[in-house]
């Protein structure tokens, strides 16, 4: 090694091997990724985002959102909840396969479940389960599904129905996935907290609707202006302490409006080959973390 | 491993320093001015964590960009530039050979603040790219790349012209660093800056440059400065050589593939390759730990000086955040860290701590002998050096416990988010803001020092009239120092 073109070579070899490894190579796994038809909504996913909420990116960008929010769920593993689909011609095989699946159930929960299928027979088991399960419906005339169930930390927070995969990033420049979490995953925000008004009024003043909130305020997205003729309809419902003074308003500027857009437009609701779920259409303002209801 | 010629008279070590004196100089004040600068930045992060109102009107503050803007101040300014004083002292010691060129360096250095102070201003005013370690404005590239390739090609072209042939541990890492920083600045800011590549690529492509600067650059010139200065000032000889030689390929070979942690939205052979070479990079530091212990066994630390507690910090900090990278890639622990304030610990220890205390005890050991003026109050180096030692682990400790304590708060879906946020955030921030609080000091009264022995060496040589006769005037200063080190001249 004592000599610089001997030095040199093995540097660059390095250098090589190290460019190959993190940016050629997943480049060639991941460059050539397109939108995908997801069979379950009947359209491609992922759609790129339009509208205002292209801006409300860029100011998510341009004030360092990324810095305290990630982007990206994570996923342990995955639990299944079996379905009896259909109960065949021979009902009362089937229901004694009912109960031999599920040991806990009653002679008359049994035969409900065979009358009234589908109808799920178990609720978060095993892979190993539905296999045997699976086995031992075989050749008995009914018919059993597993539907599958995400889970993982992230997901029982309700911060997403299922994992984030590269797929979901396609469109997104830059990508912000985050690194830390000072503040909860924005993944899936837009199907969790669905008011506009409410992240106006959190971006305003996160106190007014989160309280001991340690985010900081935006006043600077908002413009706060003596009340014209009429009080315009934008302005925000503010009360208390944070109400602005006598005969001022505060009003959305545009690039409030787009954050929120974009911020609304943040959510998952494909299940995607790489993580699939049970498909349900995605229900707003359920599954509202407690720490995200509005102070009194 | 040992260069021990002592064929250079101290006339001649005069003449090698002075070539070198108005460069580092401005390279060494702009550096720790940077710092500074960056200490403040966090310092209003930090505050901003529990007093969420302070400043917030203003969007050239918010906490958003106040964190980008800190990491690219003292990653730019500061670490990569104190880098390019150091390492290129160490290039003209090691070589014997005068510096080539200081007016282009010079031009370079000017290019490279400016580059810098564009990009942090760029940032402020909300046109960061949001990539880590990226952040900068997309034109902003192009002015270091410029500036780079001044600094870098007379560094080059000196160790090209160095008198000593045979080359010194340092001298390899140096030289790799040397290399290794131009091909990621220009593949990383083109394909995610400037012509962005599409989807999670970017975030392989960020943390493949995250590495690179933090493992390979940052680390390397580290690592020389260990290798040159424990050796020097405990006056031995390096223990072995080729242990070198092996940590030096463990982590040229897999450094540039650590730093993405496995359990993101990313392939999964990514998570484990990293996480594998992670592993790889921690042995290699094993190694060279007990390289440096069996070169250092023994002595005491009295010996060695202020710039020893220095470089012995940074040595410590340095194999304490190798371990530690390691340790967090198992799949295991990296579910609970991931997301959190450990990993802002780990960069923290890794760059003030490693880096940081290494470009600290460098200029503290050669602005005197380069300008031939000792540091005229040694007391305020001892209350820098604690300061910047207490304050840099307070930040370490209260980021990497509360990062664990963050962590283990979030994997577990019963606590609800606030209760993370009270318990496993507030607390230890506000023990990290002592810690910045700390650094800001150490940071200002480095700066005072600095930029005070940069005005008196320019008005002696004033006052000499000129440089020529100020290397006459100064010699009888440098005289006292000279014997010690022609006879262990690395």
């Amino acid at each position: 090694m004592n000599q610089g073109p001997l030095l040199f070579l093995s540097v660059l070899c390095a250098m090589a091997a190290s460019w190959m490894g993190f940016v050629l190579m997943p480049q060639v796994q991941l460059g050539n990724q397109s939108t995908r038809l997801v069979k379950e909504i009947g359209r491609h996913y992922p759609a790129e985002r339009g509208g205002i909420a292209v801006k409300g990116h860029d100011v998510y960008r341009a004030a360092g959102c990324v810095s305290c929010h990630t982007q990206q769920v994570r996923q342990s593993g995955f639990i299944f909840d079996i379905v009896l689909t259909d109960a065949g011609d021979f009902t009362d095989l089937v229901t004694s396969l009912v109960q031999q699946a599920n040991g806990d159930l009653s002679d008359q929960q049994a035969a409900d479940i065979v009358a009234n299928a589908p109808k799920t027979i178990l609720e978060g088991v095993s892979k190993q389960t539905v296999d045997s399960i699976a086995f031992l419906f075989k050749d008995s005339g009914g018919k059993v599904a597993a539907n599958i169930r995400p889970t993982g930390p992230d997901i029982d927070r309700g911060w997403g129905p299922r994992q984030t995969v590269g797929l979901d990033y396609l469109f997104d420049e830059p990508v912000l996935m985050g690194s830390q979490r000072i503040g909860p995953d924005l993944a899936d925000v837009g199907s969790r907290l669905a008011d506009r008004n409410w992240h106006l009024l959190h971006l305003y003043h996160p106190r007014t609707v989160v309280e001991k909130s340690i985010m900081p305020a935006y006043p600077y997205l908002f413009e706060t202006r003596e009340i014209g003729d009429s009080p315009s309809p934008d302005a925000l419902a503010l009360k208390g302490e944070f109400a602005p003074e006598e005969g001022m308003e505060v009003i959305p500027t545009p690039e409030a409006n787009a954050l929120v857009e974009y911020l609304l437009s943040l959510r998952i609701f494909h299940p995607v080959f790489e993580a699939p779920y049970i498909f349900t259409q995605a229900e707003p303002s359920e599954n509202i973390d407690s720490e995200m209801e509005p102070a009194e | 491993m040992d260069v021990t010629q002592s064929s250079k008279s101290p006339s001649d070590w005069t003449e090698i320093d002075s070539s070198y004196r108005f460069p580092t100089l401005f390279l060494a004040s702009k550096a720790v001015a940077w710092l500074l600068l960056g200490s403040i930045f966090s310092l209003i992060a930090s505050i901003k964590m529990h007093s969420p109102s302070f400043l917030a009107s203003c969007p050239w503050v918010t906490y958003g960009v106040m964190i980008p803007a800190a990491l690219n101040a003292v990653v730019y300014g500061f670490a990569l530039q104190g880098a390019f004083a150091a390492l290129l002292w160490i290039t003209m010691r090691l070589g014997q050979v005068k510096l080539v060129g200081p007016g282009y360096l010079f031009i370079g250095s000017a290019l490279w603040n400016i580059g810098v102070l564009l990009g942090v201003i760029g940032i402020m005013a909300g046109h960061g790219s949001g990539h880590t370690y990226l952040e900068m404005p997309g034109f902003v590239s192009p002015i270091l790349f410029a500036a780079y390739t001044l600094i870098g090609g007379i560094a080059l072209v000196t160790f090209h012209k160095r008198q000593v042939r045979e080359l010194y541990p340092s001298q390899w890492f140096i030289f790799a660093a040397l290399y290794w920083f131009p091909w990621i600045l220009t593949a990383g800011s083109y394909l995610l800056v400037m012509s962005p590549v599409r989807g999670v690529t970017q975030m392989i492509i960020g943390g493949w440059y995250a590495s690179g600067l933090n493992v390979i650059v940052l680390g390397f010139v580290g690592i020389a400065i260990i290798q040159y200065m424990l050796p020097k000032l405990t006056k031995r000889d390096l223990h072995n050589g080729y242990l070198s030689l092996f940590s030096f390929w463990i982590i040229m070979l897999f450094g540039g593939f650590t730093g993405l942690l496995p359990g993101q939205s990313l392939p999964s052979w990514v998570g484990s390759l990293s996480a594998v070479c992670s592993v790889f990079v921690a042995f290699a530091w094993l190694v060279l730990a007990y390289n440096i212990y069996r070169t250092i066994g023994g002595v005491s630390g009295k010996s060695g000086g202020l710039s020893y507690k220095f470089i012995y910090f940074s040595a410590a900090a340095g194999l304490l955040s190798a371990v530690l990278t390691a340790w967090a890639s198992r799949a295991s622990v990296a579910d609970v860290i991931q997301f959190t304030l450990f990993l802002p610990g780990l960069k923290w220890l890794h760059l003030y701590g490693f880096v940081g205390m290494g470009l600290l005890g460098c200029i503290h050991y050669f602005l005197p002998k380069i300008t031939g003026i000792e540091w005229s109050r040694p007391a305020q180096w001892t209350a820098i050096f604690w300061t910047y030692a207490i304050g840099t682990s307070l930040v370490g400790i209260a980021f990497l416990v509360g990062g664990w304590k963050h962590g283990k708060g979030l994997i577990d879906p019963e606590t609800p988010f606030m209760d993370v946020v009270r318990e496993g955030i507030a607390p230890f921030v506000r023990m990290s803001t002592v810690g910045e609080l700390l650094v800001f000091v150490a940071a200002a009264l480095l700066c005072w020092n600095v930029t005070t022995l940069f005005c008196r060496t320019y008005c002696s040589c004033l006052c000499l009239g000129g440089l020529s006769q100020n290397k006459a005037g100064t010699s009888s200063e440098t005289k006292k120092s000279q014997p010690k080190k022609s006879s262990k001249n690395k």
